[in-house]
């Protein structure tokens, strides 16, 4: 196995991370694209296609292209990982200190990049693509639009189109947030959890030339679940229990008013059957109650168990941005 | 033993009443003829004087052979990983007490691994001659796997793996998940063949086997299919699940309201609010494990890259930076 070269190289500003899957009639104009758009940069720059377990001739058509292609890097994965674990990977073994990603289904419009940096030069660390003119059919765009709604207003981070895969990173934003399972829709979420300043400007979106769409109709209930899953791990990942007490709470209410009548019932001599349905009530109520707080106790010390990192970023990042500004002001 | 072989015999033993050193010979002989640079390592699972019984005729002279006897039994895939570091071999022929399929389909398995075709080949047994009811067990079982996992093998149920070293090193194999072998390394993108082969003998237990057994098999199914579906996101498992037991409990509750209004039945009197109460505290609990379980993954299982590299095209120079 490659051991990981994620580095911030001195000499490389910007690396473009294009996950493949399937993709052989697209890469080659993808590569086109890009080295029109790209060519004329004053600053070094690299592709990083990262196959994600093809089963069709895509690694062939990328091995051909690499030995006209100096700019291009090309990593293979044995198994297929899914987004989130390919967009790592290229995240993993790029170099600059700009990480612009994009899909590979000529969707995203490569001639976008540039000022998708040019917007990062204004401060932000974070710019995400907005396809305000989507080429889709309403039962793609419809879901994704209720699912951004939800994931902004839960999250914070208000963004109009998440799923929007041309997004440009400052590297150290990103690299750091060892991203895991079908999380790529969130990093601009994740990041901020870091201190990173996000924006978004709208770009092109094109209708898919090639192939076909990797997305199902089920994925939407899955994007749903996903959403809870990164509220709860932004919100309370580092102190887990408040979140399960807070869950615990409508438990803890309900055994209180249950508890309340039972106690009314067996001193104003109600019919046995009411007294005891208010007493069993508020057991079963009081025992949610007790179940969501040892979750949270569990959770509390599987996170005192591990490294710690997740609890760290913020402070990490905030303290780094106090030396840059401090540094700014001697400057000036 | 020094030096790299290009292939280990690893035989796993464990609770066997008959006598495995005529096979274990037979394949030491089968490899001497066809050539192939081999070791035998014999893996005793737990104490086994029957084993120590069988092995006073074998000559370690001529036939060198390594014993490993574990102290107290293992689960199967346990025993495996403990041994490994015994193995020399880069490709491992691991196989149990009994003949299983006839040399030739071993010969096939062999060669597809030698070739390339696949970092682990099992073999499927054609014409089987074990009892129906043991047939219609593994029938069941591997429609069973198909079912959960959605990977197309159909005889998980032998023994017998040939497989590259690095195929054990890079999947993780614990508890009794030795079965599962070919599952997890394809999770891991290893190429798997399953390769028909004439079943030849079996010597395994006939009929039915205890409840406990059943069990086991069943969880580890359970393990294996949340470990192929959800093992990034458990809130998917659970919350799913978790959602619609509260929404049937919340019907519950409307109900019996309704009725009460309605002045049919008093709240006393009907089990719905209760019903509606318990599902609604069950959805809840189903719906916080997957809480934990997100914590848990984002916790400590987030530094485990999810994916593995095969190849990577780069520069020269950077290769010379990077050294």
């Amino acid at each position: 196995m490659e051991s990981t070269t994620a580095m911030n190289d001195v000499g490389m500003y910007l690396s473009i991370v294009v996950p493949l899957f399937n993709e052989e009639e697209s890469v080659t104009l993808l590569l086109d694209r890009l080295q029109e758009v790209c060519g004329g940069f004053d600053f070094n720059w690299e592709v990083i296609l990262v196959d994600d377990g093809s089963t069709d001739t895509t690694w062939a058509v990328v091995e051909e292209r690499k030995q006209a292609m100096a700019e291009l890097k090309a990593i293979k994965l044995r198994n297929n990982c899914g987004q989130t674990g390919a967009m790592v990977a290229g995240f993993d073994h790029s170099r600059g200190q700009i990480i612009v990603t994009l899909d590979g289904d000529l969707q995203n419009d490569p001639a976008d990049i540039p000022m998708l940096l040019a917007k990062l030069d204004e401060g932000f660390d974070i710019v995400s693509g907005w396809r305000k003119d989507r080429q889709d059919h309403w039962s793609r765009v419809l879901p994704s639009r209720i699912a951004n709604s939800l994931i902004s207003r839960t999250t914070g981070v208000h963004l109009h189109d998440y799923g929007c895969s041309l997004k440009a990173y400052r590297a150290d934003c990103i690299r750091n947030l060892d991203c895991y399972g079908e999380m790529h829709r969130f990093f601009p979420a994740l990041a901020s959890m870091t201190g990173a300043h996000v924006t978004e400007m709208p770009v092109r979106h094109h209708s898919r030339q090639f192939g076909t769409s990797k997305y199902g109709f089920n994925r939407i209930f899955k994007v749903f679940s996903d959403i809870f899953a990164i509220n709860l791990i932004i919100r309370f990942s580092a102190a887990p229990l408040k979140g399960f007490v807070l869950c615990g709470l409508p438990f803890a209410l309900l055994a209180a008013a249950l508890g309340f009548l039972a106690l009314a019932a067996w001193g104003l001599d109600w019919t046995e059957g009411k007294a005891m349905f208010f007493s069993v009530g508020s057991a079963l109520s009081m025992f949610g109650l007790l179940l969501m707080v040892s979750l949270g106790i569990l959770g509390e010390l599987s996170v005192a168990l591990s490294d710690l990192s997740h609890t760290r970023l913020i402070s990490v990042t905030r303290k780094k941005r106090s030396v840059v500004s401090a540094q700014q002001e001697e400057a000036k | 033993m020094s030096g790299r072989r290009e292939y280990s015999l690893v035989m796993l033993v464990e609770d066997s009443e008959s006598d495995f050193v005529p096979y274990l010979l037979s394949l030491h002989e089968y490899l001497t003829k066809l050539g192939l640079d081999h070791e035998l390592l014999l893996a005793i699972n737990g104490p086994n004087q029957f084993a120590q019984k069988c092995l006073e005729s074998w000559s370690t002279e001529t036939d060198p052979l390594l014993m490993v006897e574990l102290t107290r039994k293992v689960p199967s895939g346990t025993c495996l990983q403990t041994v490994m570091d015994d193995c020399s071999g880069e490709t491992l022929i691991i196989c149990g007490p009994y003949r299983q399929i006839a040399d030739e389909g071993l010969k096939a398995l062999l060669d597809t691994v030698a070739e390339g075709k696949a970092d682990l080949a099992l073999p499927w047994r054609q014409h089987r001659v074990d009892a129906a009811v043991n047939q219609w067990q593994s029938r069941a079982f591997n429609w069973l796997v198909r079912r959960m996992t959605g990977v197309e093998y159909h005889d998980l149920s032998s023994t017998l793996r040939v497989v590259r070293r690095a195929v054990l090193k890079e999947t993780p194999l614990y508890g009794d998940l030795y079965r599962y072998l070919p599952l997890l390394a394809r999770r891991r993108g290893f190429r798997i063949q399953e390769i028909p082969a004439h079943h030849a003998e079996e010597r395994g237990r006939v009929g039915y086997y205890g409840l406990r057994e059943y069990i086991s098999r069943l969880v580890d199914l359970l393990a294996m299919h949340f470990a192929f579906y959800f093992a990034r996101k458990p809130l998917r498992y659970f919350g799913m699940r978790g959602i619609l037991l509260l929404l049937a409990g919340l019907c519950c509750m409307i109900t019996s309201l309704l009725m009460r209004f309605v002045g049919a039945v008093t709240l006393g009197d009907s089990p719905l609010l209760m019903i509606g109460l318990v599902l609604i505290l069950t959805g809840s609990s189903l719906w916080g494990i997957g809480l934990l379980g997100e914590i848990l993954t984002f916790a400590l299982g987030r530094k485990h890259k999810d994916y593995i590299v095969e190849k990577f095209l780069r520069n020269k120079e950077e290769d010379l930076k990077t050294i």
